[in-house]
């Protein structure tokens, strides 16, 4: 469920100054200040926020990023749950849409 | 009226009964404060037994973490079909209670406040109990148990830290005492009674909303230890199912947080020093889920496991 | 008059006596202003008195985070529109830091959009997440807020289980008097680094007292007196000689008069005695006042003022043929809201 206007153009970003990641064994647990909110990351929500604390990116320009961190192809990891993790990912508020400059 | 702190059964009863009336009696339980206030004589009685060596204050009325006040809930039922509720200072949803039951009524109000009242430090709805290696963290819902394996530990030489309540201090990542007696339900009370004695128990109250409940008192060494905190090295997750096998399965780190989270009543409000003070102490203990069908089972699994974690 | 409130708003100190001090506390806690309290009150304080403030801080702080995230997702379900909503009330004294906002608590995100934005506005927020809540959701309450109220329903998020409060207008539309919101919109200024505004705030004091007062229930008089007063010291020098000038151009002369007066009353504000002085008899008094003063003053024995004071809100917002029609319903859903009611 989106948190609001998106499109493939849209170009998003986290912000690592907001979070706290803790290794718990393999698992990565991350607090979030702005919402206050507990999560566990799975090894491609860890990747995506990597990417995007670098550089602002659009779903497609992120998609091979997010592939060689993690490590897999295209056919392991399909574009859509790339997608559909980035939604999840706007829902928490853990990455945003840059605003654009009017 | 006097300001030195003295046990309960050391007061005598008209001291306690007029302090009771002015709502200036102060109890004092490891990390909590409370100030109680009520009419009823199943009050007054409950406290010179059941809470007989817990160290009591007559007045006057001081700043208290907590205060609970057990009163009629409108001007009609002060008289006409009597009836108690818990005040404890903001607004709960509290079933009305016939006076015989104004004990339930101030132990209601006294886990409502600790859950919604106090921020000081991260409070689990668990039991916890303990020795001199360590402390063990009981993470059960209402209902779920806990009570009744922390009053077996009890007998086993654990020392109780609270049964409802784990409380974690954010600065130094230990679990602090809050000692108050073990409520037990139903057939618990049987089996703790054998486990421990009699002597021990409250009177059961029956015909409450859940059933009959009883008290098991505090310990005066318990109540002399509940200044002192340990470090929490098991965490269990009992779940009860009717006559099944015993077992026990160790948790991932980051799933016995995940559980611990939500079984919280501050976890959120508390923020980042909830968050680090939380994952350091599931970081230093082993976490196990248990699963049994009879008290003797779960206290079987539990030394089991507490001489694994080297308690 | 009345010590508690002087203490509760920083200007005495609190009781030496450890008795009165305890009641203090209760006081304060029960009125949601501790957290207040603590601001003032609690560097110098010690022991459990410092724990029990403390606990009304950590609160507040809580509820600030809170609702900063709410301002946080609010723009992002409106990102790239065009729509700036004005945030209303607490968050707006949070979000700018103001006196009235320190140690305060804060529940719903409360906004306003102009009219003819609040369709739009409605259904970004449904798209985003928000949803009437499963009472209100039938025809009559909704067409009910759509022809007479000056807000939509409260909308609750489906997953933080949060609420919004959208208004286009300050005052139901069927009113008997009305304020000029519009020019409070127009005059609305962008919170520095985002998407939102906020009101001037000369017509934040404005309309914390139209909101307090004007609607008439009077539901947290100690904690409408201390914002108040707490709005009115934000106030600059050149901003307080524009304040009746504005409140009489708003057509909010009467509350702001009544706010004065209580302010001057309550705490001995000199500033608002002043200013009284310079409304002169450009505004009366309200009746109720006696009621708003019992209830403030002796909050445990007002029980012949709250029913006072509940008729006449009723009374004030819809002309009498409406309330007939509608006023048992409301009875059952207020009794309803003020038991899960937080304080906001």
């Amino acid at each position: 469920m989106p948190a609001g206007p998106y499109s493939d153009q849209t170009q998003w970003l986290a912000n690592k100054d907001q979070i706290i990641l803790r290794q718990l064994d393999d698992a990565t647990v991350v607090f979030h200040k702005t919402s206050g909110d507990t999560h566990v990351l799975n090894f491609l929500s860890l990747a995506i926020i990597n990417i995007l604390s670098n550089d602002a990116e659009t779903f497609n320009s992120a998609a091979p990023k997010i592939l060689l961190e993690i490590g897999m192809e295209q056919d392991d990891c399909p574009i859509q749950l790339i997608k559909d993790t980035f939604l999840q990912l706007d829902d928490v508020g853990l990455i945003v849409p840059r605003v654009a400059d009017e | 009226m006097s300001s030195v702190f003295k046990p309960v059964c050391e007061l005598s009863i008209n001291a306690v009964r007029s302090s009771l009336l002015e709502g200036s009696l102060e109890l004092s339980l490891g990390v909590f404060s409370m100030r109680i206030g009520g009419t009823e004589k199943s009050l007054v009685d409950f406290l010179l037994d059941t809470y007989r060596d817990v160290p009591a204050r007559l007045g006057p009325k001081d700043v208290t973490d907590i205060s609970v006040n057990v009163r009629a809930p409108n001007f009609f039922r002060k008289y006409i079909r009597r009836q108690v509720i818990p005040d404890p200072g903001f607004i709960v949803p509290a079933v009305p209670l016939p006076p015989r039951l104004a004990p339930l009524a101030m132990e209601m109000g006294l886990n409502l406040s600790v859950a919604l009242k106090c921020c000081r430090m991260t409070t689990f709805h668990a039991a916890v109990v303990g020795n001199e290696e360590g402390a063990i963290l009981i993470s059960a819902h209402s209902g779920g148990g806990k009570s009744t394996l922390a009053a077996a530990l009890m007998a086993e030489g654990y020392r109780l830290y609270s049964d409802e309540f784990g409380l974690l201090d954010m600065r130094e990542g230990l679990l602090w005492p809050h000692p108050r007696p073990v409520s037990l339900k139903a057939e618990s009370i049987e089996v703790i009674k054998e486990l421990s004695g009699d002597e021990w128990m409250s009177p059961t109250l029956t015909g409450t909303p859940k059933g009959d409940i009883a008290y098991r008192r505090v310990r005066p060494s318990e109540i002399d230890s509940a200044a002192v905190p340990g470090e929490a090295k098991l965490i269990l997750f009992p779940v009860f199912s009717k006559g099944c096998n015993p077992s026990a399965k160790e948790l991932p780190k980051a799933e016995a947080l995940m559980k611990l989270i939500p079984s919280s009543t501050n976890y959120h409000l508390l923020g980042e020093a909830a968050f680090n003070a939380s994952i350091n102490m599931v970081q230093n203990a082993r976490a196990f889920e248990i699963t049994y069908g009879n008290v003797e089972d779960s206290l079987m699994m539990a030394r089991d496991l507490a001489g694994k974690a080297g308690l | 008059m009345d010590d508690r409130i002087n203490i509760v708003a920083g200007h005495a100190l609190l009781p030496a006596d450890p008795t009165k001090r305890a009641e203090l506390l209760e006081f304060a806690d029960a009125h949601h202003v501790l957290g207040q309290m603590a601001h003032f009150h609690l560097e110098k304080a010690s022991d459990k008195t410092a724990e029990v403030l403390e606990n009304g801080l950590f609160r507040a702080n809580f509820d600030h985070q809170m609702l900063r995230f709410e301002m946080d997702r609010l723009q992002r379900a409106l990102i790239g529109t065009g729509i700036t909503p004005v945030i209303l009330k607490g968050g707006a004294y949070v979000a700018t830091g103001s006196n009235a906002g320190k140690g305060r608590r804060v529940s719903d995100l409360d906004i306003m959009v102009g009219r003819e934005q609040i369709a739009e506005t409605e259904a970004l927020l449904k798209n985003a997440g928000w949803e009437f809540e499963a009472g209100v959701d039938n025809l009559y309450d909704i067409n009910y807020y759509r022809k007479y109220m000056h807000e939509l329903p409260p909308l609750r998020h489906k997953s933080r289980r949060t609420l919004i409060d959208v208004h286009h207008g300050l005052v139901p539309q069927t009113a008997s008097y009305s304020f000029k919101s519009d020019l409070m919109l127009q005059s609305a200024e962008f919170i520095p680094g985002t998407r939102l505004k906020v009101f001037t705030p000369v017509d934040r004091f404005i309309h914390s007292a139209i909101h307090s007062f004007a609607d008439g229930s009077f539901d947290t008089p100690s904690r409408s007196v201390l914002e108040l007063h707490l709005l009115l010291q934000d106030l600059t020098a050149p901003e307080k000689s524009a304040l009746v000038a504005r409140a009489v151009q708003l057509g909010a002369a009467k509350p702001v008069a009544t706010a004065l007066y209580l302010l001057g009353q309550a705490l001995d504000d000199t500033a608002a005695k002043d200013l009284r002085a310079s409304l002169g008899g450009k505004a009366v008094v309200d009746v109720p006042i006696w009621a708003f003063k019992q209830k403030l003053l002796r909050p445990e024995k007002a029980r012949a003022a709250k029913l006072v004071l509940f008729l006449r809100s009723h009374l004030i917002r819809m002309p009498v043929y409406l309330l007939i029609i509608h006023s048992l319903r409301k009875f059952l859903k207020f009794s309803r809201r003020l038991l899960s009611r937080k304080p906001g």
